[in-house]
C-alpha cells in the first residue's frame, strides 16, 4: 500500500495515502483561544474552516527539538465519508470531518510492504501508534489518525 | 378528492392532494431507511439479544407505524403494529427470542418494504395472512393488536412488489411519481449535496466581496456587482430556508384525528410560524415533533370528564411554538394536561427495574421527570395504538440531541408539561447564511457575538467603575439601572489568562488584578483605563461579559464549528471575517453554562407554564406628599391622570374649589379637609391626581409626587379608618398612608358619590382569593371598611378550596381573582360548582382581565358575577346582590 510520509521533528511518520486529500503550504493558522495546545487552530480552506492538529504537540508530549526543517506544511485529510468502506473496515479511517495536520515537512509517497511491519516497541504506549515499517535504512512510524483524534477528544491535555 | 394517478388512495376532505403527496414523498424514503435498519438489527438479533439493538429495532418499526397511521395507510399500520407488539415483548423479556419470531419479523419487514415500493403503498391489500401468522405466534397470552377486527376486505389486489415498484435509487424522494405531475409551477429536484455546494460557493463569493471591500474600498463599478452578490446569496439561502409554519401546520390534522379517536377535546395553538429554519433541520424536527404532539394529546391532555372533575376547562390546549431566544431558536410543545407526577415515575422506575428502590428514593423531582426519556419507560398503564409504549420520548430525545439540540422538560402535576428543544445557531441558520454580529477582541483573539443576543455595550471610566461595580463574595456585579447583573470575564470562559487593553500602547497586557475595583481607594485613583463590557440577554436575564475591545458590527457568514471543538460549548460556530481572519462565534447559551450562571433556578417557574403572554402585574403605587413630611400613596391603576396646575387657576364657589380639565371644571378635594392631616404649604403650582373609574370626576390636590414604587411589603392596617385610609406602609424609611379613594370621595361629597350599601353587610362572611398580597389586603380592607366583619383570605384557588371544604358554613360569598398560580379562578369556580355541598355558594370574579370576551368566559366558567379591579361601586353592588340572593334562600 502507498503511504504518505512526513517529518515531525526528525522522525518520519506515515499514514495511508488514501487518507490524504491534499497537501498545502502553510497558510495562516488562527489560534483557538485557550484550548488544548494539540489543536493549533483553524485555517480557512477555500471558505471552509478546518481544524489543525499540531503534530509536534500531538506526538511528543515533552516537546520535540526544534526541527531544522523550515518547510512546515499542512496535510489536509479526507473526511471518513470519502474513504471507501472496505478500507474503513480495515481500520483505515480519519474523522467524521476533514482535519489538517501541521507537520514539519512532507517527505514522499512510498510503497511499503506490510510484511516489513513491526508492532510498536514495548515502551511505546500511545494507542495511536500502530507500528513501525522499515523502508530501506529508515524507520517509518505508522500512525492511526482515527485513534489520535479520539485521544485528543477524550483526554484533555493540560500542559501549557 | 381522489388522487389522479393512484387508484385506491382517497384522501380526507380536509387534506389537499398536495399535502398528502408531500407527506407521502417524505414517508417512503424514511420508511425504507427504517426498514433497512430494522432488517439489519433483526439479523443481528439471532446471534444474541442486545437491549440497545432491541430498542433501536423497536423504534424503527414504531416510527413506521406512527407515520402509516397518520397517512391512513391502515394495512401498513396493521403489519407494523403486529411486529411492534412482538418486539415489545422481546424487549421486555416477556418472551424469549426464537427462530419463529425472527422469521415472522423478517417477513413483516419484507412485507412492509414491498408495500412501500407500491404506488398505492399497500392500500387495499389483504394483510390477513400476516395477522393470522401473528395471532398464531402471539397465542392468547399476549394482548392482540389494537385493531384486530379487520374490515371486510376489498377484492384483494395481488401484491406486485416488483412490477409496481418504481425504480428506487438511493436518491431521496424519487419514489413518488405523482408528486411532480400536474403542477402549474414546474419544479425540479436537486440533491441536497448540490445545494450545499452551491451555498458554500456563494458564501465564499460573499466573503471575497467583503474582503475586497475591506482592501479596495467602495468603487462605483463594484457596488452594482456587490448588490447582485447580496441578492444571489439571499436567493440561494432561500432555497434552503422554510418557515416553521409549514411543519407546524401538519400537526393540526394529527391533533384533530387523535383527539377524535381518543374522545378528547383539544385546541392546537401554533405560534411563531413565520420563523425560518433550514429545510434539513425542519425535516429532522418533523419526526420528534409528531411524537411530542401525539404524546401531549394522548398522555398529557385528560379526558373531558377528568378535566372537568379537576376544574379545568374541558377543552385541553396544546401549543406548538417557535421563538427566537439569544440568537437561538427554541421549539416548544406545551400542553395544559395532567403533567407528570414524579411519584408515579418513581414507582414505575422501580417496578420496571430501571432503578433500584434506594436510588429512586434519592432522586429529586427534576431528575425523576427526566426519567421519561429512558428507553422503554411509559407511565400510561396500557399501551395504545396511538403513541404506544413509551417509545416516544427516548427516540425524541436522541433524535433531537443527534441534531445538536438540547432538550428540556418542565412538568407539573395537573399543571401541564412543556418540552423545549433549543436549536443551536449553526443548525438553525443555514450553513453559510449571513447574520449580523458584533466583533470583539480579547487577548488578541477576534470573536463574534450574534447581534441578536447583544442588549447593550457599556464603557466605564475608572470612577464609574468604583460607583457601579460591586463585589459579592468572589464575583462581581454591575448595577444596571434597577437590575443587578453578574459580570463575567470572557477570558475565564475561554480558559485563558485575564487581560486588559492599554489604549496608549494599543496592546493587551496580562491583568493581575483580582477584581476590577480595588478595596484600596488609592489604587483606584491611579487607574486610568476604562473597562468595556457587553450586556447579553439570555431568556429574561442579563449578564455582562468583559472584553478588551469592541470592534465593529459585521455581516458574517456562519460556518459550522469544527467537530474537534465540539466539546467547547462557548463556541457556536466559526466565520471568516472581512480581513480574512478565521474567527469563532460565541454561543450565549454555552457562555451561561460555562460561567455557571444559574438563571433557571432563580427564574419564576410560572414563566414556564403558559403564562408567557400574561404581563407581570406587580402593584405599583404613586407616592406623594401634601405637607412636606406627610406621605400618601394611591395605586397607579386607580388613577386616570396626574397633572400640575397653577394655584391661580383655581375657581372658588362657596367652600368648593374647581379647576378646568379638558374643558370641564372638576371639583378639587383637599386631603387636609377630608382627613386629619396637615395642609399643603402655599405654592404657585400644585399637582392634581384624578382617580379612574369614578362616576363623578374629582381631583385630589397635593404638593408633589415623591416616587412611584412597587408595593411588595405588607400593609399595616392598624392605621386604617373609615375616613379613607386603607393602611400604612414604609417606603424609603418614610411612613406612607395608603388612601382609599372611594371612601374619601364619598365622604367629601356624599350626594354625588353615593354609598351603595343597601343591605347590611356586617353579617356577610367573605372569602377573598387573590395571589397578590396587595390586592388581598386591599380588597379585604375595603370590605371591612364597609362593615364586613368576617373576611378570610386565600392565596390561590387550591388554598381557597381547601378552606371551603373545611369551613363550608362560615363563608357566604367567595370573591376570587382569575390569574393565579396552582389553581386559577376558572378552576376554582368549576370545582366549587361541581361540589354538591358548595354548589350554592356564590362566587364573584374580581380580576384585572376586562373586556366582553373575558367576562363571557368567566360567566361561562360558572362565576355568578364578574367585576373588574377595582371598580368598587360595582363590586359592592354585586356583592350585595349575591349576598342577598344567598341569604334569601
Amino acid at each position: 500500500m502507498d503511504y504518505a510520509t512526513f517529518y515531525v521533528g526528525d522522525d518520519l511518520f506515515g499514514i495511508p495515502i488514501l487518507l490524504v486529500q491534499e497537501i498545502s503550504r502553510l497558510v495562516d493558522v488562527f489560534p483557538v483561544p485557550g484550548h488544548d495546545p494539540r489543536i493549533a487552530g483553524l485555517v480557512n480552506l477555500r471558505g471552509n474552516t478546518n481544524g489543525v492538529l499540531d503534530m509536534r504537540r500531538c506526538l511528543f508530549k515533552n516537546g520535540c527539538p526544534e526541527s531544522p526543517r523550515r518547510r512546515r506544511k499542512l496535510i489536509i485529510l479526507e473526511p471518513n465519508g470519502a474513504i471507501p468502506e472496505e478500507y474503513r473496515g480495515m481500520g483505515i479511517a480519519t474523522f467524521r470531518e476533514s482535519v489538517s495536520l501541521l507537520v514539519d515537512d512532507v517527505h514522499k509517497i512510498v510503497a511499503l510492504d506490510e510484511k516489513d511491519f513491526h508492532p510498536p516497541p514495548a515502551h511505546i504506549h500511545d494507542s495511536f501508534i500502530d507500528g513501525v515499517i522499515r523502508n530501506g535504512d529508515q524507520l517509518v512510524t505508522m500512525l492511526s489518525i482515527s485513534r489520535l483524534i479520539e485521544t485528543i477528544l477524550t483526554e484533555t491535555d493540560t500542559t501549557p | 378528492v381522489s388522487w389522479p394517478d393512484c387508484n385506491g388512495i382517497h384522501c380526507g376532505e380536509d387534506v389537499s392532494v398536495d399535502d398528502f403527496a408531500e407527506a407521502i414523498a417524505g414517508f417512503v424514503p424514511e420508511c425504507k431507511e427504517n426498514l433497512a435498519l430494522a432488517e439489519k438489527h433483526l439479523l443481528d438479533l439471532e446471534s444474541g439479544a442486545d437491549p440497545d439493538k432491541l430498542n433501536a429495532l423497536f423504534r424503527a418499526v414504531h416510527s413506521i407505524k406512527g407515520a402509516a397511521g397518520f397517512l391512513e395507510l391502515s394495512e401498513m399500520e396493521k403489519v407494523s403494529h403486529c411486529a411492534e407488539s412482538l418486539m415489545d415483548d422481546l424487549r421486555n423479556q416477556r418472551r424469549p427470542i426464537s427462530r419463529e419470531i425472527v422469521d415472522f419479523l423478517l417477513q413483516a419487514v419484507d412485507r412492509l418494504s414491498a408495500m412501500a415500493d407500491q404506488p398505492a403503498l399497500g392500500k387495499g391489500e389483504s394483510v390477513q395472512d400476516v395477522l393470522a401468522a401473528y395471532d398464531e405466534l402471539a397465542g392468547s397470552a399476549t394482548p392482540s393488536p389494537a385493531k384486530p377486527e379487520v374490515p371486510p376486505e376489498p377484492a384483494p389486489v395481488a401484491p406486485l412488489p416488483a412490477a409496481a415498484a418504481p425504480a428506487t435509487s438511493a436518491d431521496k424522494p424519487s419514489a413518488i411519481p405523482a408528486a411532480a405531475s400536474g403542477s402549474a409551477n414546474p419544479t425540479i429536484r436537486i440533491g441536497v449535496d448540490v445545494l450545499d455546494k452551491l451555498l458554500n460557493h456563494v458564501g465564499e463569493v460573499v466573503l471575497g466581496r467583503n474582503q475586497f471591500l475591506n482592501q479596495a474600498g467602495h468603487g462605483e463599478a463594484f457596488s452594482g456587482l456587490s448588490q447582485s452578490i447580496t441578492k444571489l446569496h439571499q436567493f440561494v439561502i432561500q432555497t434552503r430556508m422554510q418557515p416553521v409554519g409549514s411543519l407546524f401546520d401538519r400537526y393540526s390534522r394529527t391533533v384533530r384525528d387523535l383527539s377524535l379517536k381518543l374522545g378528547k377535546k383539544v385546541d392546537l395553538h401554533v405560534e411563531g410560524s413565520e420563523i425560518g429554519l433550514d429545510r434539513t433541520v425542519l425535516e429532522a424536527l418533523a419526526d420528534p415533533l409528531v411524537h411530542l404532539v401525539r404524546n401531549a394529546v394522548d398522555h398529557g391532555i385528560e379526558t373531558p370528564e377528568e378535566r372537568s372533575a379537576k376544574g379545568k376547562s374541558v377543552v385541553g390546549n396544546v401549543h406548538i411554538r417557535a421563538l427566537h431566544e439569544s440568537g437561538q431558536i427554541l421549539i416548544e410543545v406545551e400542553d395544559d394536561g395532567r403533567g407528570i407526577d414524579p411519584e408515579v415515575i418513581r414507582r414505575k422506575a422501580v417496578e420496571k427495574g430501571i432503578l433500584r428502590a434506594e436510588a429512586a428514593a434519592a432522586l429529586g423531582e427534576k431528575e425523576l421527570i427526566h426519567l421519561i426519556f429512558h428507553p422503554g419507560f411509559s407511565t400510561k398503564d396500557s399501551a395504545t395504538a396511538v403513541s404506544g409504549r413509551g417509545v416516544g420520548m427516548d427516540v425524541v430525545k436522541s433524535n433531537l440531541e443527534g441534531m445538536g439540540c438540547s432538550v428540556e422538560i418542565v412538568s407539573k402535576k395537573d399543571g401541564g408539561t412543556v418540552i423545549s428543544a433549543r436549536i443551536p445557531l449553526t443548525m438553525a441558520v443555514v450553513n453559510s447564511s449571513v447574520i449580523s454580529a458584533l466583533i470583539i477582541n480579547v487577548h488578541g483573539h477576534s470573536l463574534a457575538i450574534p447581534q441578536m443576543a447583544v442588549s447593550e455595550i457599556i464603557r466605564l471610566t475608572p470612577d464609574e467603575q468604583v460607583r457601579r461595580i460591586e463585589k459579592m463574595k468572589d464575583v462581581e456585579v454591575f448595577k444596571l439601572r434597577d437590575k443587578i447583573i453578574p459580570l463575567v470575564h470572557l477570558e475565564d470562559l475561554l480558559e485563558i489568562p485575564r487581560t486588559y487593553y492599554d489604549p496608549f500602547s494599543r496592546r493587551s497586557g496580562l491583568d493581575k488584578r483580582e477584581q476590577i475595583v480595588s478595596p484600596d481607594p488609592a489604587v483606584n485613583d491611579r487607574r486610568k483605563t476604562s473597562i468595556v463590557f457587553i450586556v447579553l440577554q439570555y431568556k429574561q436575564n442579563f449578564f455582562g461579559i468583559l472584553v478588551d475591545r469592541i470592534g465593529k458590527t459585521e455581516e458574517i457568514v456562519v460556518k459550522r464549528l469544527p467537530a474537534l471543538l465540539a466539546g467547547r460549548s462557548v463556541f457556536a460556530g466559526t466565520t471568516i471575517l472581512g480581513n480574512g481572519e478565521v474567527s469563532l462565534i460565541l454561543d450565549v447559551n454555552g457562555m451561561v453554562e460555562k460561567a455557571g450562571l444559574d438563571f433557571l433556578k432563580k427564574q419564576d417557574p410560572q414563566f414556564l407554564f403558559g403564562k408567557r403572554s400574561v404581563k407581570e402585574d406587580r402593584q405599583r403605587i404613586v407616592v406623594f406628599n401634601n405637607a412636606e413630611d406627610e406621605y400618601f400613596a394611591i395605586p397607579v391603576n386607580l388613577l386616570s391622570e396626574v397633572d400640575r396646575f397653577m394655584t391661580s387657576e383655581i375657581h372658588r364657589n362657596g367652600n368648593r374649589e374647581f379647576i378646568r380639565r379638558h374643558g370641564e371644571s372638576i371639583p378639587l378635594l383637599r386631603l387636609d379637609k377630608a382627613l386629619d392631616v396637615s395642609p399643603c404649604p402655599p405654592r404657585d403650582s400644585q399637582i392634581v391626581l384624578i382617580p379612574a373609574r369614578v362616576s363623578y370626576p374629582t381631583g385630589i390636590a397635593a404638593n408633589r409626587i415623591v416616587a412611584t414604587a412597587s408595593l411588595t411589603e405588607e400593609i399595616n392596617t392598624k392605621e386604617a379608618n373609615v375616613n379613607g385610609i386603607l393602611g400604612s406602609i414604609f417606603h424609603d424609611n418614610k411612613l406612607v398612608m395608603l388612601l382609599d379613594i372611594f371612601t374619601l370621595l364619598h365622604r367629601s361629597d356624599p350626594k354625588r358619590h353615593k354609598e351603595l350599601l343597601e343591605a347590611d353587610l356586617s353579617a356577610c362572611r367573605i372569602l377573598v382569593v387573590d395571589d397578590q398580597l396587595f390586592f388581598r389586603q386591599l380588597i379585604a380592607q375595603y370590605f371591612r371598611v364597609y362593615g364586613v366583619k368576617s373576611v378570610h383570605v386565600a392565596g390561590d384557588g387550591q388554598e381557597a378550596l381547601d378552606y371551603l371544604y373545611k369551613n363550608r358554613h362560615s363563608v357566604d360569598v367567595v370573591v376570587s381573582d382569575i390569574e393565579m398560580p396552582v389553581m386559577d379562578g376558572y378552576q376554582l369556580v368549576s370545582n366549587v360548582k361541581s361540589t354538591p355541598a358548595l354548589r350554592d355558594l356564590p362566587v364573584m370574579a374580581l380580576t384585572s382581565l376586562g373586556g366582553n370576551r373575558n367576562v363571557q368566559k368567566g360567566l361561562d366558567a360558572g362565576f355568578d358575577a364578574y367585576e373588574v379591579k377595582l371598580d368598587k361601586e360595582n363590586v359592592l353592588k354585586s356583592l350585595t346582590a349575591l349576598y342577598q340572593k344567598a341569604t334569601r334562600k
